[in-house]
């Protein structure tokens, strides 16, 4: 069981308190996109092992969306912020850096081209 | 043939005999006998029948780590099938029942699989039920069904009540040897809020029995000075009989307590640890050699442990097997108690270390290079054969006995370690995985999550148990090193890894070697999973069944890893090992559900106006854990008549219908 620290009450949210909403920091396509941005928007999804953006719900606290940057492989949580912020931090990318070098980050979902074949 | 001795026996009170029942015969033991030291003290040396051959077997182990000794316990709505007789504290008018026996556990009709045991290799059942398509289901599966598992499923509703309870802690210690105690003084003097928690009755676990000398005093009295330090501090919690059952991810443990008394039977901790210690100490590793389930081979370290804790002696004259010097504790202890050694089979080619020199001086018998080619005996062991260590078990000499007491070396419990992901290391000097400290499970800061100690930690002498329980304390705690702690016990020689005795073993005696008590698994059926293709360890594990059940391979997997890296000539690490799964010891489900049985299992949720549907004759339709009004029956009504009327009232009048919450937003 997970704890994630909620950046709006503070409280450090044991995950039952809590509700999953996958991946963050996708980049939306409306109705004026084309298919594959679309099926990209709406289905594609980077799955990483290693440092990964999600959106987590304090729904059993006070209710509100935040964002949290997780190592999907050993659970590590290099921290965690509200998600009316558009992109991680710079300091948290550091932070992240310099913990797991190498690592980038690639805002919005894959494109759909490298990941499905034709 | 085993009994009670006059003295000894540090854990029973021989003033308040008990009375229980095995198989219908009554039996007398003492408070503080476990079931299976109560069984060994009436003589009753075979305790059940194994899984697929049916073969007589006694127990092997003192501990959790038992793979024989299982019964069916209590009786009616109590009953309780696999509990482990050695951990299973005796009580007045207990009954157990052997498990896997018809009709009864002296004659028991399966054990013709025995004979055929050629014909039922590993995986025969995935060859031989192939054809004609039809018969598996009419025949093979409903014959398969009925001979398979062990117990019996109790009848009815468990009666008994199990309670839940949260707690928030600094530091976990798992364990409450002197490597658990050592932790806790460490972290206990810190400030921090501390919780140490021991699966079994009695604190400083081996090294009660085995005395070493801690601090200038003996073992237990600085077991007994430790314990009062640690209740006088009001920062630390101490538990007796509670089980550590998993490390799950950032700090979450489950662990379980045994009650007596009135109330609940278990409790089940649900615990949030900063830092865990895991101090649970290692398991001894049998040896493969032919005949080695025969009842009366046991461990080393069990013999010892029923002579000091229950005064039981397993046999009279017990036969010491090993390939390395802490078996030789079991041989001076049996000495000491009166009994006889008439030989130490070591297949070292030069044992030498303090406790051999003991042992030799004490004038008994060392045979050195040499090993057991079998076992003699079918119900209980009647004698040994020797043979060289390095040949094809060609017999040396017979020599009578009734008990083997065989030590494979130790293997280090990283269950709580490897749960939430830590990776091991392969240590090839001592042949064991260790926790690898550069890969540690890992909190939700990244720090490490849990830190071994003792036992655990691959650390087999006592100055070393202490020394790494007083740094893991200090460390989870964030606190400064402790002082050291100075221990004194026998220099001990190098070990030698034997997997299979003899080395040149020919496939009839290796059909003779269990790996797996539990599972009848043995090293003829690695060999073969080998032979046909299933080389991954977790694809032997399938095929063999080795490692699974009860036991979950705590006495067995780290032979079988063995036995597969020789098969398939690879080096262990390169064979690695299955994944370790909570719990560490099977959770009576009760325990799980808590209280959330019953009513409670999913309370019904009521709306505000659910009293005024009530009032109104509402008969319910469930919507999840909600109820929502199907139709207002007036007197007389039936449910029936009751929806057309309303129905035919919106269409002929008006209609109202309210939304309201549905189960999905609670």
């Amino acid at each position: 069981m997970l704890i994630l620290t909620c950046p709006h009450c503070g409280v450090q949210a044991d995950e039952t308190e809590l509700s999953p909403g996958g991946e963050a920091h996708l980049k939306r396509f409306g109705p004026e996109s084309s298919d594959d941005e679309f099926l990209g928007y709406l289905f594609h999804r980077q799955n990483p092992k290693g440092p990964h953006f999600e959106r987590w719900r304090h729904s059993f606290g006070c209710g509100k969306w935040f964002l949290a940057a997780r190592d999907t492989a050993n659970n590590q949580v290099f921290g965690t912020y509200p998600a009316t912020l558009a992109e991680p931090s710079d300091r948290l990318r550091e932070r992240i850096s310099a913990a797991r070098p190498g690592w980038g980050f690639e805002p919005g979902a894959p494109s759909p081209d490298a990941e499905v074949a034709p | 043939m085993s009994t009670r001795l006059s003295r000894g026996g540090r854990l029973i009170d021989r003033s308040r005999p008990l009375r229980f029942t095995f198989d219908g015969h009554h039996y007398r033991g003492f408070a503080g006998d476990t079931l299976a030291s109560a069984l060994l003290a009436n003589g009753q040396t075979v305790v059940g029948r194994s899984f697929k051959y049916h073969r007589p077997r006694g127990l092997v182990a003192s501990g959790q780590e038992e793979p024989n000794g299982l019964v069916n316990l209590g009786a009616g709505h109590r009953m309780e099938p696999n509990q482990r007789a050695t951990v299973t504290p005796l009580t007045e008018g207990l009954t157990a029942l052997s498990q896997n026996r018809w009709p009864n556990l002296d004659l028991d009709v399966g054990a013709v699989n025995s004979a055929f045991g050629r014909f039922l290799p590993a995986g025969f059942y995935y060859k031989t039920f192939m054809w004609p398509r039809a018969a598996w289901k009419h025949v093979y599966e409903p014959f398969i069904r009925r001979s398979a598992g062990l117990g019996r499923v109790p009848e009815g509703r468990d009666p008994d009540l199990y309670e839940h309870f949260n707690v928030h802690v600094d530091v976990l210690i798992a364990g409450g040897g002197i490597a658990g105690l050592a932790a806790a003084l460490a972290a206990g003097r810190s400030g921090q809020r501390v919780l140490l928690l021991e699966q079994n009755g009695w604190w400083g676990g081996r090294a009660a029995v085995d005395g070493p000398e801690i601090d200038g005093t003996p073992a237990a009295y600085w077991i007994e000075q430790a314990v009062k330090a640690l209740e006088a501090l009001p920062n630390v919690r101490l538990r007796l009989n509670t089980q550590v059952s998993g490390v799950y991810d950032h700090g979450y443990v489950l662990a379980c307590e045994q009650l007596d008394g009135v109330g609940p039977r278990q409790r089940l901790w649900r615990i949030r640890a900063g830092k865990i210690v895991s101090a649970i100490g290692a398991i001894e590793r049998p040896l493969a050699f032919a005949g080695n389930d025969v009842p009366g081979v046991m461990l080393a370290s069990a013999v010892r442990d029923y002579l000091a804790n229950w005064g039981v002696s397993v046999g009279d004259r017990v036969v010491v097997v090993t390939n390395n010097d802490d078996a030789y504790r079991t041989a001076l202890a049996v000495h000491r108690a009166g009994l006889l050694v008439p030989v130490i089979v070591d297949a070292r080619p030069r044992p030498d270390g303090e406790l051999v020199r003991m042992a030799r001086d004490l004038g008994i018998r060392i045979e050195a290079g040499r090993g057991i080619a079998k076992v003699k005996g079918r119900r209980g062991v009647t004698g040994v054969t020797l043979c060289a260590l390095v040949g094809e078990g060609a017999g040396i000499e017979d020599i009578a006995c009734d008990a083997v007491a065989m030590s494979g070396g130790w293997t280090p419990s990283v269950h709580l370690w490897s749960h939430a992901g830590g990776a091991l290391a392969w240590d090839d000097d001592r042949a064991m995985f260790l926790p690898n400290p550069e890969r540690p499970p890992r909190q939700h800061d990244g720090s490490a999550m849990v830190i071994p100690a003792g036992g655990s930690a691959g650390e087999l002498r006592t100055a070393g148990v202490l020394a790494s329980g007083l740094s893991a304390g200090a460390q989870a705690a964030g606190g400064e090193a402790e002082p050291h702690i100075a221990a004194r016990d026998a220099e001990e020689g190098p070990f030698l890894p034997v997997w299979v005795m003899p080395q040149g073993a020919k496939t009839s005696l290796k059909r003779k070697m269990w790996l797996d008590f539990q599972n009848d698994v043995k090293v003829s059926d690695v060999e073969l999973a080998a032979r046909e293709g299933f080389q991954s360890v977790e694809h032997v594990k399938r095929y063999t069944t080795l490692g699974m059940a009860t036991d979950q391979g705590k006495t067995s997997n780290l032979n079988g890893l063995a036995v597969l890296g020789q098969t398939l000539h690879v080096p262990i690490p390169a064979v690695g090992t299955t994944t370790f799964r909570p719990p560490y010891t099977p959770l009576t489900m009760g325990t799980i559900a808590g209280v959330a049985k019953g009513p409670l299992f999913q309370p019904i949720r009521k709306t505000a106006i659910h009293q005024w549907h009530e009032r109104h004759g509402a008969t319910w339709e469930p919507v999840g854990l909600w109820r929502r009004p199907f139709a207002y029956i007036r007197p007389g009504e039936h449910v029936e008549n009751a929806v057309n009327r309303e129905v035919l009232a919106v269409r002929n009048s008006v209609g109202c219908w309210m939304p309201r919450r549905s189960a999905r937003s609670s």
